[in-house]
């Protein structure tokens, strides 16, 4: 396996063989010493090459507890079951073994802390090849510092050779981060997750950082997930959007779909929370707090902070159900 | 009406260590703005532009190297250690709704902190803290509450409530609601112009996130490497941006309507987002780095702040050049 980056030329079209990433009726469990608590409840999605999901809610909606089941990272006491296959292979059977060798390439993660994702005390250089040599561990080190070079350039740090004798520490957040995604491609995964990737970096980084990353899909043909709190974000950078509130994802359609025609009442009350540019109007909070885990109504997990809730809403748990072409949400007063 | 707070030429430096050298970093340069009594005065800029330090300067948690400080008719030295009697006057909510409880401190405990500082007694205490965590919506059964045991957004509202608890002119909100959710975030938004409508309080609203500071403010302070380099009312400075800087920053922020998605555009490679150290910034105009209408001015002739309109400022030689 070698690393080429190629660039994909426009027009053309890769035959679809399998997704980049098919998850189905995926749970997680964390367990502990009091119980188990359900952080995944139930997730199926299918991210084609090319294309981006972004899963939006809440912090504890169990977003990054579902990013960190796919590529395998949970503590040793959780318990991940369902289906998660990579360009056709199914990861949750696979060898302990083979699951590490598919860590990084075929699905790879970008965290949302640029500074302490990079060791401070190695060089760019330093860190680039050790990930690099880790994939493909036939190359010696004169090679793997020129594919590092390339990564670099890939995630358009200019002056990418000066670049690479630098510590961190001598880089700004925009650039770290860069550096962070140039690790994470190094292995030139199928699948890219990306916990809340811009959050820490300001506007004017982020807007180019989405580009970036638009542009390196598009370059390496991979599919990304990428989580965040930020509707802008998924705006701006998605495909599709899922709505994942209490482990369960309860809408799901094409960006326009769920962030302009909004079914499920969560999903409107999230777009309404927002300060749009230049609004007078008073943002229309939700109000309560999302439900602990531990704790879920037997109903729908969202009917104590739902404003149209009916008395049928605390008793039946609303099933997934089609209310456009490829839109789907779980509320019990969609149609 | 007079104004409630006036800086004047406020500057502020940071002797620093940089690559093994003592170096001076120029945290906030000759800033001089005005907030109005029971008005919001938003400061926008990227991190590192200062704003933090500027309203630390103001509450007098940092010593202003030079300038002057005018609240409510009086002068307050800059650079000594406020009285009590000036502390009360204003008070400063903090960006971690955590870090900034003692997690060992019930929140009747937290809030009532300030007020046992400037020696009321135990009555006025008890009514006091009653008063302000209904005044923030917060159940009176959460004083005997430790922090751990509540929200984020209702750990916001404590720190909130101890702001208050002196009956503050002026409240400094320093990121005060950017670690929370969006759908909290509005709850606390909602929460501060209730209790700006109620109490006549002036706030500093200093925040990364332009359509809340727009929503929030009646005017706006765009900060960029220690300096303002745009002042003027909310609504102007947001529908017609005249430093190149403030135009960057507004069209920076992503829309929630996918259609209007630029993720397509080119990435181009100038290298232009990035902000040049405080440490040693560019002579003449500091954001002339990263400005694409920069002239050969611009690097000699450090822009002087002209006023572009009715309360409106503007530091750029594009509008001091015919």
């Amino acid at each position: 396996m070698s690393l080429t980056i190629e660039t994909r030329a426009a027009g053309t079209t890769t035959p679809a063989i399998a997704p980049a990433l098919r998850v189905r009726d995926l749970v997680t469990e964390f367990r502990g010493r009091y119980g188990a608590v359900r952080a995944v409840d139930g997730v199926s999605f299918t991210v084609p090459r090319g294309s981006v999901l972004a899963v939006i809610g809440e912090s504890g909606s169990g977003k990054s507890a579902m990013l960190r089941s796919i590529i395998g990272i949970n503590p040793p006491t959780t318990l991940v079951t369902g289906e998660i296959s990579v360009g056709g292979r199914d990861l949750q059977t696979m060898s302990p073994r083979d699951r590490r060798t598919a860590r990084g390439s075929d699905v790879s993660m970008v965290f949302q802390d640029p500074l302490t994702a990079l060791d401070p005390v190695y060089t760019v250089e330093k860190q680039l090849v050790e990930a690099i040599r880790k994939h493909h561990e036939g190359l010696d080190k004169a090679q793997a510092r020129q594919r590092a070079l390339e990564l670099l350039e890939l995630v358009r740090i200019p002056s990418a050779a000066a670049r690479l004798k630098a510590y961190p520490s001598e880089l700004s957040g925009g650039m770290r981060q860069r550096v962070v995604i140039a690790m994470a491609i190094a292995g030139r995964p199928t699948v890219l997750l990306a916990d809340e990737p811009t959050t820490a970096l300001d506007v004017t980084v982020q807007a180019r950082m989405m580009r970036l990353f638009r542009q390196i899909q598009r370059d390496i043909d991979m599919g990304l997930v990428i989580v965040t709190h930020d509707l802008g974000v998924a705006a701006e950078l998605a495909d599709e959007v899922a709505v994942m509130y209490a482990g369960r994802f309860v809408e799901h359609g094409t960006a326009t779909q769920v962030l302009t025609r909004p079914s499920h009442p969560y999903t409107e009350g999230l777009i309404e929370a927002n300060v749009r540019a230049g609004q007078d109007r008073r943002p229309n909070a939700i109000p309560g707090a999302p439900p602990s885990l531990d704790q879920l109504p037997p109903g729908c997990a969202f009917a104590p902070r739902c404003r149209y809730a009916v008395s049928a809403c605390w008793d039946v748990r609303p099933i997934t159900q089609l209310v456009g072409d490829g839109h789907s949400s779980s509320c019990l007063l969609a149609s | 009406m007079a104004d409630l707070l006036e800086l004047i030429d406020i500057s502020k430096t940071f002797d620093v260590r940089s690559g093994g050298r003592r170096a001076t970093l120029s945290a906030v340069d000759h800033v001089s703005l005005t907030v109005r009594p029971g008005t919001t005065l938003g400061i926008v800029g990227e991190s590192g532009c200062g704003k933090s330090t500027l309203a630390r300067v103001i509450v007098g948690l940092h010593l202003a190297d030079d300038g002057e400080l005018v609240f409510d008719g009086k002068q307050m030295l800059t650079g000594k250690r406020r009285t009590p009697g000036e502390l009360k006057q204003m008070q400063m909510v903090f960006q971690d709704p955590s870090s900034a409880l003692n997690p060992r401190a019930t929140i009747s405990e937290s809030i009532a902190f300030p007020l046992q500082v400037q020696g009321a007694s135990k009555s006025v205490i008890a009514e006091r803290v009653a008063t302000v965590m209904r005044d923030v919506g917060l159940p009176a059964a959460y004083a005997s509450r430790y922090p751990h045991q509540l929200s984020g957004g209702q750990r916001q509202r404590v720190n909130i409530a101890r702001a208050l608890a002196l009956q503050p002119k002026l409240v400094v909100l320093d990121e005060a609601v950017s670690a929370l959710d969006k759908s909290i975030q509005a709850q606390v938004l909602n929460l501060l112009s209730d209790l700006q409508d109620e109490y006549g309080l002036t706030y500093v609203f200093i925040s990364h996130d332009l359509n809340v500071v727009r929503y929030l403010s009646d005017d706006v302070a765009v900060m960029y490497l220690g300096q303002v380099v745009e002042q003027g009312s909310a609504q102007q400075l947001y529908d017609e941006p005249k430093h190149p800087y403030t135009q960057l920053l507004l069209s920076s922020v992503p829309t929630l309507d996918p259609a209007e998605s630029t993720r397509d555009e080119p990435v181009d490679t100038a290298d232009s987002t990035e902000i040049p150290s405080p440490i040693d910034p560019p002579s003449g105009c500091r954001f002339r780095t990263r400005c694409p209408f920069a002239t050969d001015l611009c690097a000699q002739v450090v822009p002087v702040p002209i006023q572009v309109g009715e309360g409106r400022t503007v530091a750029c030689h594009l509008y001091t050049t015919p």
